[in-house]
């Protein structure tokens, strides 16, 4: 039987009283909603917190709202299963509902919530171990210990970024407002990732995640590839999340963003620069296949898998240049098919 | 801070079950919702196969949802409406449409899986009663069952919905 | 002797037909209690400390700072085992807890006794072990020249097969070298066991096992107890598949509750299932197959090395099946087996389905797609036109006296239609490889079709004196049969019922408890042995009572006993004038017969490997249809269509089900099912590190043929059929993934890169 250590669990009435919470508690305290990540973790060991601030029960946390400039607001406390279950959302942000519909199996996606995924713990094979195996092969940095298993050289942590929504979400150039003592404040879903796999996230501890805004998606199109080996549960080995934009039939912007391939989800819309210009249908009839092959090519260029996951990591960079390729394919289809 | 409610360390709750308040004394904080069911109100039809999520054996409904109670603290699920295949079983030795299909479909092998895959597949004919087969694999895919390769499953599901059919069209 | 097949008339639940399992009902609602759902009044719970370490030396152990935690009751250690301090099922090599020396990760230490389970871990963490940890041992093939990690050596067991003239040579050979990885057998219910002490000084064990009188021997010599001092009691199985034939805590359990004169109960995490069972042998092979031009086999060698791991469990059972089985189904007149199972500090390794005969059959079977396309032949052809046929001899010298409708399991297969299911280029997205996450380009995608055949013994071999005992009790119409025999799933309770229904034509037929108190052992849960083994037993024993019955009736009446006979449940006379029903024809007695079913016995191998070591065989074919994606080299098996020799379908759901499990496990081994070892750690000790197919995964299963050629001496024609699904499923899946990507793939699990940068490195080159 798992054990969960000692701890303190509170249950404020408001998200300012969870805040609060944070303020006064800081190190010692965490956040916990869905808890799908947060208590397995527990039992092994991997993370420790005297206190546990509970944030299922706020239904301040749960609403869904059109914003004024005709975006989406959803509270970070709406689980997952709520958004692959919502039609409206689907249309209108199909990268980002794909996204939250591959995460783990149907009985977590429907205790999962959309802020807890956005901050789910990066993963490493040696660090995804009880307390036993991981005393045993010599504890990380990321937890009891002080140098990077996979890479001993290495002076940062090489966890890697997991989590299916948030390479989704930046590709939307989505927004999340921060709760603190302090105040509030909205950030880009991108501004909340270090390059770091033990602090991965760029938020203050104390600072609650109260909703994601997905920006107004006319003209857009957006897409998510994930390439795991079954058909369910596993995390990502690597993700692409794409988002298009055209009114008619040329495309005018791109975004794409990869993950699974490093600490944090990398932005590299840099890469989608050559698609600007092209005509969804001569992308999709095959005559910019070179063109394509480039633009997979320099947004996997970042990516640097290492041997701490499953599979071997030459093929997980590989995979992500077709992951490129896909993700791209299935937002010009879209758009191609809102065109016509 | 005067609202918040700060739970001790061993501690006495009311969870509801089945329709019905238990009350929880002396517990540890650490005891999740699988362990307190079974091992202190009894019910051991939820089954404890990885304690972490990965398998489906634990399936509970929370609020007509379907969850896995290991990874859900018992403490926090007080105030909610909590259903166990004890709670979906019909009282006295009958079975529900989903049950007696997994039986008569040879969906049970040595049955470990089989609660949480009640649970599971009760939900989904709730909400989907003319799933096709992709979507009930979809739908079974957190429940782990090593001893059929689903076949049989697959079959006692689409059982159970002809039955079910059958059933509304006499109406 | 083959009986016909009958029941009363009207009677359901007979043999033959698809009986509902009486355990079906309980286990859907919930109510089935399981091992780890058992109980007592003032129960501790028991943790046990095991060791992070493949290899390392205690220099001490203090475990003081355990009994200072409150509520512990007991803390034992190496020094508190009062009797033999190992045990093992074919020799005590495995220590009950580790002393001076740990050789594998996982490998017990001490173990504790408190009043929560909570209370028992964080005691069994406190204890202070200083280990000096030393290299470990873990390539096989380096530990046969390595010094020593046990007293008993590091080769477990040597096996040679010289069969017909090792000089022989054909005019056609092809030759290759293949590895199998080691598979967990991922049941659901993890171990767990609730052991009470007794006034009488002894103790009762209530536990999910596959062979409760192998335990209770064990048990018994470790606690230096008489064996009716230790009873076992069997409690609910979830699922089973080799891995409870080896003992996990049974010792260390009884010992606490002894200590403190209190049941304690103990339930394994995940992790601690992974580390505390044995596993599939991981194999490492070497083959040529020698053949004439016409594609006839002319020589076949071998060269195998079986990791055992740490301790002895089963290998050298597994490795003698390995060998037996090397060659396949076929006609081979000359052998060179070369086969060693080695120590290692590794995991170790013992029974999982299918034991020996699945790892060979993935190399034999695609040696004999080599050899095929070295002929230029159908690999089907070149099958039926080697395949083993009743009268044949096998590599072992045995003659093939029993049913062996190889050629018929393989043309079912190969004359099955391919499945409806639309190709890669109409599939529905789900349905594609990568499936919902998308990442199918679906010009990129290639479908593969793969055959295999296999096979292997049923029930246990080379002289062990394998018996079974149940006893059937009739009592005011009521029939109560009880065995020791062990239902792990596979639905024996069930034909337990039927075979009585068969023979007393009445629906009423009760089970007893299944325990060493009372009744001789019934041998193990595995072998695929329990259908033909406890049947026979059980047909024996009803048979034994139906005669009682019967010239009871013929002494009371004073009629000649052969003008009477049972029949649909009533005692009759020919002439129609004595008409009885059980209760009529018993008049107030109790009869009760407990039967010994042996089947007949078998010989050790000789030191070339020769001699009838084996009593019977079973046999099966698959073919897997697979679509790959040739630049991510991710899998769907699309379907999986398979044709078995099962004798005579006792109950055909139950087969069903016996063969769409098997199946499943063989193609989780072939595409995803894989122990990480790294230097003697396992890597992925969870599950979701450790992945066994979903329903996503599992692909649909076509029985394209239940070959029913009863098998002479099986009790109602009946072979065991558990293990033939997991045999050729393997092969079947690796062969269609090699024809979809051209790729030699010579070693399973098949890993997306094992494709991916395969092609992608062939590619390269080619520019």
């Amino acid at each position: 039987m798992l054990r969960l250590p000692r701890f303190r669990y509170l249950r404020p009435q408001s998200v300012a009283e969870a805040a609060d919470l944070m303020a006064e508690h800081g190190e010692q305290a965490m956040l916990v909603a869905g808890g799908t990540d947060l208590l397995p973790k527990m039992k092994r060991g991997q993370m420790e917190a005297e206190i546990l601030v509970g944030l299922g029960h706020l239904a301040e946390l749960r609403q869904l709202e059109r914003s004024d400039d005709g975006g989406l607001r959803i509270g970070a406390g709406v689980t997952l299963s709520q958004i692959v279950h919502d039609a409206a959302l689907a249309r209108l942000y199909p990268g980002y509902v794909r996204a939250a519909a591959l995460v783990s199996s149907p009985a977590l996606r429907n205790a999962g919530t959309i802020g807890g995924n956005l901050c789910v713990d990066t993963r490493c094979n040696f660090y995804d171990q009880s307390y036993e195996w991981r005393m045993a092969v010599g504890f990380c940095m990321k937890k009891d210990g002080d140098i990077c298993r996979v890479a001993p050289a290495s002076k940062r942590c090489r966890a890697i970024a997991s989590s299916d929504t948030a390479p989704a979400a930046m590709a939307l150039g989505a927004t999340v407002t921060l709760v603190s003592s302090a105040g509030r404040r909205e950030v880009p879903v991108s501004a909340l990732y270090e390059d770091d796999g033990q602090f991965y996230l760029a938020k203050a501890a104390d600072e609650i995640i109260e909703s994601i805004q997905l920006p107004a998606a006319t003209d857009w199109s957006s897409s998510y590839v994930k390439v795991r080996r079954r058909g369910s549960i596993d995390f990502p080995l690597a993700g692409v999340a794409v988002a298009l934009k055209a009114a008619g039939p040329v495309i005018e912007e791109g975004r794409i963003v990869i993950t699974a391939v490093a600490s944090r989800p990398l932005d590299v819309s840099e890469a989608a620069e050559p698609l600007v210009g092209c005509t969804l249908a001569s992308l999709l009839e095959g005559q910019r296949d070179e063109l394509l092959t480039g633009v997979a090519a320099s947004a996997a260029r970042p990516a640097k898998p290492l041997d701490n996951a499953d599979l071997h990591y030459v093929w997980r960079k590989q995979m992500t240049r077709r992951g490129v390729e896909q993700a791209v394919r299935e937002a010009a289809t879209a758009l191609l098919a809102r065109s016509a | 801070m005067t609202n918040t409610t700060s739970v001790p360390e061993l501690l006495s709750y009311t969870l509801n079950v089945n329709g019905r308040d238990h009350q929880v004394s002396d517990a540890e904080l650490g005891e999740n919702l699988l362990f307190v069911l079974r091992e202190r109100l009894g019910l051991r039809g939820s089954k404890n196969a990885c304690e972490q999520g990965e398998c489906g054996s634990c399936s509970v409904l929370v609020d007509g949802r379907l969850e896995c109670s290991c990874t859900m603290l018992a403490a926090a699920a007080t105030g909610r409406q909590i259903v166990t295949v004890e709670g979906l079983t019909p009282s006295g030795d009958g079975l529900s449409e989903v049950q007696e299909a997994f039986v008569a479909e040879g969906a049970v092998q040595c049955g470990f899986c089989t609660p949480g895959l009640i649970v599971s597949v009760s939900d989904l004919l709730d909400r989907l009663p003319l799933a096709t087969e992709l979507e009930i694999r979809e739908a079974i895919s957190g429940n782990l069952c090593r001893c059929t390769g689903y076949g049989r499953i697959i079959a006692a599901v689409q059982a159970a919905q002809h039955a079910r059919s059958a059933r509304e069209a006499l109406r | 002797m083959t009986t016909v097949l009958t029941t009363g008339p009207g009677l359901r639940g007979g043999l033959g037909e698809s009986v509902r399992r009486p355990d079906g009902g309980p286990k859907a609602r919930g109510e089935f209690a399981f091992s780890s759902d058992l109980e007592a009044e003032d129960m501790l719970w028991a943790h046990l400390l095991r060791s992070p370490h493949p290899s390392a030396a205690i220099s001490s152990l203090d475990l003081s700072p355990a009994f200072a935690v409150p509520g512990v009751a007991a803390v034992l250690a190496a020094g508190d085992v009062p009797g033999r301090q190992s045990f093992g099922l074919d020799y005590p090599d495995q220590p009950v807890f580790a002393g001076k020396v740990v050789r594998h990760v996982g490998e017990p230490i001490a173990a504790v006794a408190a009043d929560h389970p909570i209370t028992a871990r964080r005691a069994a963490e406190a204890i202070a072990v200083t280990y000096e940890v030393t290299e470990p041992l873990t390539d096989p093939e380096a530990a046969m020249e390595a010094p020593p990690i046990h007293e008993r050596g590091n080769v477990l067991f040597h096996q040679d097969i010289v069969h017909g003239d090792p000089g022989a040579t054909g005019e056609v050979s092809v030759e290759g070298s293949y590895a199998t990885a080691m598979q967990d057998q991922a049941f659901l219910g993890p171990e767990s066991a609730l052991a009470v002490p007794a006034g009488d000084g002894g103790v009762d064990l209530y536990l999910a096992t596959q062979w409760l009188h192998v335990d209770r021997d064990q048990i018994a010599a470790c606690l230096g107890l008489p064996l009716d001092l230790v009873r076992l009691h069997l409690s609910g199985v979830g699922g089973a598949f080799g891995a409870r034939e080896d003992m996990s805590m049974q010792v260390q359990l009884c010992l606490l509750a002894m200590r403190t004169g209190r049941p304690v109960k103990i339930v394994f995490s995940r992790e601690e299932s992974f580390l505390g069972h044995v596993h599939r042998h991981p194999a490492r092979m070497w083959y040529r197959h020698s053949a004439d031009a016409d594609g006839n086999l002319v020589k076949v060698e071998a060269k195998l090395i079986l990791d055992g791991g740490a301790y002895l469990s089963s290998s050298p059972a597994v490795l003698q099946n390995a060998a037996c089985f090397a060659a396949g189904p076929y006609r081979v007149p000359n052998a060179v087996v070369d086969a060693t199972a080695v120590r290692t500090n590794n995991p170790p390794c013992g029974a999982m389905r299918g034991f020996g005969a699945v790892q060979v059959c993935f190399a034999y079977e695609t040696q004999m797609d080599k050899l095929a396309a070295a002929l230029r032949m159908d690999p089907v052809e070149l099958r039926l036109r080697n395949a083993l046929r009743t009268g044949d001899t096998m590599i072992t010298g045995q003659v093939l006296s029993g049913a062996a409708p190889v050629a018929e399991v393989i043309r079912a297969v190969a004359a099955a239609p391919l499945p409806a299911e639309p190709g890669p280029s109409d599939a529905p997205e789900i349905a594609l490889p990568g499936g919902a996450g998308r990442t199918a380009e679906r010009d990129r995608v290639r479908r593969g079709i793969g055959f295999a055949v296999g096979f292997k013994n049923l029930m246990y071999s080379a002289g062990f004196d394998d018996f079974t005992t149940a006893r059937c009790r009739l009592e005011e119409g009521r029939v109560t049969i009880t065995s020791a025999a062990v239902e792990v799933g596979q639905g024996l309770v069930t034909l337990m019922q039927q075979i009585a229904r068969h023979i007393f034509g009445v629906a009423d037929v009760s089970l007893g408890e299944a325990t060493t108190a009372g009744i001789g052992s019934a041998g193990s849960t595995s072998a695929s042995r329990q259908t033909w083994m406890t049947g026979g037993a059980v047909e024996a024993a009803c048979r034994a009572v139906a005669e009682r019955l019967v010239s009871s009736v013929a002494q009371r009446l004073e009629r000649p006993l052969a003008s009477l006979r049972l029949d649909g449940g009533r005692v009759c006379s020919d002439d129609g004038a004595v008409d009885l029903s059980l209760v009529g024809a018993a008049s107030g007695q109790v009869f009760e017969e407990t039967a010994v079913y042996r089947h007949p016995p078998t010989e050790e191998l000789d030191e070339k490997g020769q001699g009838n070591a084996h009593v019977s065989f079973a046999f099966g074919a698959h073919r897997a249809v697979v679509d790959v994606d040739l630049d991510l080299g991710l899998v769907r098996v699309v379907d999986v269509t398979t044709a078995q020799d099962v004798g005579r379908a006792l109950n055909p759901l139950q087969l069903i089900g016996q063969i769409e499990g098997g199946t499943a496990q063989g193609v989780g081994l072939a595409v995803m099912e894989e122990i990480v070892l790294d230097r003697g750690t396992v890597r992925n000790p969870s599950f979701t590190d450790y992945i066994i197919p979903t329903a996503l995964d599992s692909p649909p299963v076509t029985i394209a043929g239940l070959i029913e050629e009863p098998e002479p001496g099986a009790p109602h024609g009946a072979k065991g059929a558990g293990e033939p699904p997991a045999i050729s499923s393997t092969a079947a899946v690796a062969a269609a993934i090699r024809d979809a990507t051209g790729l030699e793939l010579a070693r399973v699990p098949i890993r997306p890169q094992d494709i991916a940068l395969a092609l992608a490195a062939f590619e390269e080159d080619r520019q």
